[in-house]
C-alpha cells in the first residue's frame, strides 16, 4: 500500500476518505438519531435533477446540484416539521421526480452521454483539489455546528416538544441541520457517489450507536468507522482492481455483520 | 388562579378536537385529566403548555400567556419508547432540563447540582452513569420526572406518566407526586381514571368538553361526558365488550 501513496490520486482519495467521514460522522449521526434516512436519500436523489438542470442550461454541474437541492431541502424541512405522517410519502415522491428531471434533462442536452453509474458509486480515485477544499469547509461547517450547539441539539434531537418547553429555538435547529444534510450530500455525490453516501450516514452511526453513551461519542465512533471502512475499501479496491465505491460499501457492510457479533452496551438488559 | 381556560377552542383542519372549553384551577391543586383516547387529554396539555395556540378563546398559565409562563413549568412528555436506543445517560438526561435556560454552552456547576438534587427527590441518584435505554419503565419515568425538575418549576405537568408501569411503581410514583404536590401544582394526564383520581384533589374530564370538579371524585356526570355513559368502557379500560342494552344504574353493569 505504502508504494500507492506516491500517486496524488490515492493521497487525495486518503483525504477524501478522512473528510467525507467527519462529515459523516456528524450529519450520519443526526440521520440516524432523528430518522432522517429517507429524507437524505430524498435530497440526494432530487439533486440530479440540479445536475441534468445544470447540463442543459451549461452552468456547473455542482452549482446546479447545490441549488437545486438546497431548494428541495427547505421544502422537506417544512414537510417534515407539519406533517410527520406522509412525510416520507412526499419524499419518496420528490426523489422519483427529481431523478426523473435530471435523466430527461439530461437527454435533452445535445452531445452529452450521461454516466449514471459515476453519479451513483462517484470516484473517489479522481477527485480534486478542489473538492477537497469544499469537503473541508463543510467538515469544519459541520463540527463547528455541532460542537458549539451541542447542548440544544441533544435536547432536539431527543424530544422536540420537550426542547420547546425550555425555549430551545426547534425549528430554526430542524432547517439548519436538514440544510446541512442537503449541503453534506451534495458535496459528497461527486467525489463518493449517491450509493454511498446513504451508505455512511446509516451504517457506521447505526453501529456506533450500539457502543455509545453519548452523542458525541456516536459522532465521534462513526466517523471512526466510517474512515476504517474507506481506508479498508480502498485498499481492497487498489489490490483486486475494484470499484472504489462499491468496495467501500461491501467492506461497511461486512462490518456491520461482524459488528452484530460483538457485545454491545447494556441496553436490553433491565438493572434493579 | 394557576391555569386558566377561557372559552377555549381547538381544531386539527376540519376536526374540532376541544370546544369552548373553560375551567380554572386555583394554585397547589393535583389535577388528574381523564377522558377517553382521542378526547383531546393532550391537545389540552400542549395548549397550556403553548406548544399549540387556540383557535379561539384565552389560556392563560401561572398569569401569564402559556409562551411566556413555559419555562416556570415542568413537562414530562408521554413515554419516549422510541428514545430506547438512544445513546445517554441518565445524567445527561436530567441534565437537558438546564438546558436552553442560558446562553451558556458548557455545563455549570450549578446545572450540575440542581440535576443531581433532582435525581436524589426521584431515587435516581445511583443511576446516575447508567443508560436510559437500559432502565425499566418505571425508573425512566422517574428520569423524565427529574429532568422536569431542574428547573425548580412552580407546576408540573405530566402526561400518562403510569402508562407502561406496573401497579407497584404507579403507587410509589404517585407518592413522590404527593410530595412534590405540596410546593406544586400538579397535573396528570391518564387514561386510568382510578389510579390518578385517588390522588387528585381536583378531576378534570375532557371529551371535546371540559367537565372540570374541584373534589377528586367521579361523578356520574363525568363518566357520561367521557364514556358516553357507559361505565364498563371505564372498568375495561377501552377493551372491546358488548353493551347489553341500557344500564340502569351505575356501578351495577356486568362485564362481558
Amino acid at each position: 500500500m505504502i508504494d500507492a501513496l506516491q500517486y496524488d490520486f490515492m493521497r487525495n482519495a486518503i483525504m477524501a476518505a478522512l473528510l467525507a467521514s467527519a462529515i459523516c460522522g456528524v450529519i450520519g449521526t443526526l440521520v440516524v438519531i432523528k430518522r432522517f434516512v429517507i429524507l437524505a436519500g430524498g435530497i440526494a436523489h432530487a439533486a440530479y435533477g440540479g445536475i441534468g438542470m445544470a447540463l442543459y442550461f451549461g452552468f456547473p454541474p455542482r452549482f446546479g446540484a447545490i441549488s437545486f437541492s438546497f431548494a428541495v431541502s427547505l421544502i422537506l424541512a417544512r414537510i417534515t416539521l407539519l406533517d410527520r405522517g406522509r412525510a416520507d410519502t412526499i419524499i419518496g415522491v420528490i426523489w422519483a421526480v427529481g431523478m426523473a428531471l435530471g435523466v430527461v434533462f439530461a437527454d435533452l442536452t445535445p452531445g452529452y452521454g450521461v454516466h449514471l453509474m459515476s453519479y451513483l458509486f462517484g470516484s473517489i480515485l479522481s477527485v480534486s483539489m478542489i473538492d477537497l477544499y469544499l469537503m473541508g469547509s463543510i467538515a469544519l461547517l459541520t463540527w463547528g455546528f455541532f460542537y458549539w450547539n451541542y447542548r440544544s441539539i441533544l435536547v432536539y434531537a431527543y424530544d422536540e416538544d420537550f426542547a420547546r418547553t425550555r425555549g430551545i429555538a426547534v425549528t430554526l435547529f430542524h432547517y439548519v441541520i436538514v440544510v446541512m444534510i442537503s449541503l453534506s450530500v451534495v458535496m459528497l455525490i461527486r467525489v463518493v457517489g449517491l450509493i454511498l453516501v446513504i451508505a455512511l450516514l446509516t451504517i457506521p452511526p447505526y453501529m456506533a450507536e450500539r457502543f455509545s453513551r453519548s452523542l458525541m461519542g456516536m459522532a465521534v465512533v462513526s466517523f471512526a468507522f466510517s474512515l476504517l471502512f474507506c481506508f479498508l475499501g480502498l485498499v481492497v479496491s487498489y489490490y483486486l482492481d475494484l470499484t472504489s465505491g462499491a468496495s467501500i460499501i461491501l467492506v461497511a457492510g461486512g462490518g456491520y455483520f461482524l459488528s452484530r457479533f460483538l457485545p454491545g452496551k447494556e441496553v436490553g438488559r433491565i438493572a434493579k | 388562579m394557576d391555569i386558566i381556560f377561557d372559552e377555549v377552542s381547538f381544531s386539527y383542519g376540519h376536526k374540532k378536537v376541544l370546544d369552548q372549553v373553560a375551567f380554572r384551577v386555583p394554585h397547589g391543586e393535583f389535577l388528574a385529566i381523564i377522558g377517553p383516547n382521542g378526547g383531546g387529554k393532550t391537545t389540552l396539555v400542549k395548549l397550556a403548555l403553548g406548544l399549540l395556540k387556540p383557535d379561539s378563546g384565552k389560556v392563560s398559565i401561572l398569569g401569564d400567556l402559556p409562551e411566556r409562563s413555559v419555562h416556570r413549568i415542568g413537562y414530562v412528555p408521554q413515554d419516549l419508547s422510541q428514545a430506547e436506543k438512544f445513546p445517554i445517560t441518565v445524567l445527561d438526561t436530567v441534565l437537558m432540563g438546564r438546558a436552553g435556560r442560558s446562553r451558556r454552552r458548557s455545563i455549570q456547576k450549578e446545572d450540575r447540582y440542581k440535576a443531581l438534587e433532582a435525581m436524589e427527590v426521584m431515587g435516581v441518584r445511583d443511576l446516575e452513569y447508567s443508560l436510559v435505554g437500559s432502565l425499566s419503565m418505571g425508573q425512566r419515568q422517574r428520569v423524565m420526572i427529574a429532568r422536569a425538575l431542574t428547573t425548580d418549576p412552580e407546576m408540573l405537568i405530566l402526561d400518562e406518566p403510569t402508562a407502561s408501569v406496573d401497579q407497584d411503581t404507579q403507587k410509589s410514583l404517585y407518592d413522590n407526586l404527593l410530595r412534590l404536590n405540596r410546593e406544586k401544582t400538579i397535573v396528570v394526564v391518564s387514561h386510568d381514571l382510578f389510579a390518578v383520581t385517588s390522588h387528585a384533589t381536583a378531576v378534570a374530564c375532557v371529551n371535546r368538553k371540559v367537565c372540570y370538579h374541584s373534589e377528586g371524585e367521579i361523578k356520574p356526570e363525568m363518566l357520561e361526558l367521557a364514556y358516553g355513559a357507559c361505565p364498563v368502557e371505564l372498568i375495561a379500560h377501552g377493551l372491546p365488550h358488548r353493551v347489553l342494552g341500557k344500564h340502569s344504574e351505575k356501578g351495577e353493569t356486568s362485564d362481558d
